[in-house]
């Protein structure tokens, strides 16, 4: 299953930024589409959504800033800003580890848009908020607790 | 249709910020309702995008893991004046919006 997404992936890669690849020697296209999710958002525990991900043995990297409040009072809405600063990031997978699907989100970037979002997601407890990126090929990741005080998943 | 979403771009020395609110429940399906005690249906965008002159810059899938009335930040460069951003999502429903704005 990993090796089917990372193939259409690459496909992908070379497919729409191969000339810009072969050019520039950045993974980056210049233009993006999806690949198939493969069952990555049914994931039910952090492990299951890398597994789904390919990203078992991402390693972790200061490169990655997350910005998120220490303390959230309400679960149902956690600011969460991600930075790659990773050269030819070209993924970001948002991932709020105690949640009951743990994948939130994940962003495909061109090479036309900053490896940069914001946004602002449901957690249902006190849990790390970790951001898996894909970065010249390889996984990074980096993490960061947020407290909370009243969850926001219902269930 | 809940079609209400707001775009705004600001070009700031060659990056340009877009900020996205669309109004929209998100319901992850996992909300019981609190007069019925029944769950609420799974409502919720699940794919994003950001186009720049209908190319395709930025694709994303989503879940009812993003707060309702999602708020979206971007930072596109090389982008000059006058290029047309557009902004779309389709939930799992299968309704979608689109808004376009174009580049200052």
């Amino acid at each position: 299953m990993n090796y089917n997404r990372r193939e259409f992936v690459e496909t992908l890669a070379i497919g729409s930024g191969g000339a810009l690849l072969a050019m520039t020697g950045l993974n980056v296209a210049n233009a993006v589409e999806l690949p198939a999710a493969n069952g990555r958002f049914a994931g039910k525990n952090v492990d299951e959504v890398l597994n789904a991900l390919g990203a078992q043995s991402a390693s972790k990297s200061a490169d990655i800033a997350i910005k998120a409040p220490e303390i959230a009072s309400n679960g149902s809405m956690v600011s969460v800003t991600v930075t790659s600063n990773l050269p030819g990031t070209e993924y970001i997978a948002l991932i709020a580890e105690n949640n009951p699907h743990p994948l939130v989100a994940e962003y495909y970037y061109s090479k036309r848009i900053q490896p940069y979002v914001s946004t602002r997601i449901k957690m249902a407890k006190t849990s790390n908020v970790r951001a898996v990126v894909k970065a010249g090929g390889k996984f990074f990741y980096a993490s960061r607790e947020v407290k909370v005080t009243i969850g926001g998943c219902g269930g | 249709m809940s079609n209400a979403m707001k775009v705004r771009v600001k070009n700031k020395n060659g990056v340009v910020d877009v900020k996205v609110i669309i109004n929209h429940p998100m319901e992850n399906g996992l909300r019981p309702n609190p007069q019925t005690g029944q769950k609420i249906p799974a409502h919720f965008i699940n794919q994003f995008k950001i186009l720049v002159n209908d190319e395709e810059v930025l694709v994303s899938r989503c879940t009812g893991g993003l707060s309702k009335n999602p708020f979206y930040g971007f930072k596109l460069t090389d982008v000059k004046a006058n290029d047309k951003i557009t902004v779309s999502w389709s939930d799992n429903k299968g309704q979608s919006g689109s808004t376009d704005a174009v580049v200052n």
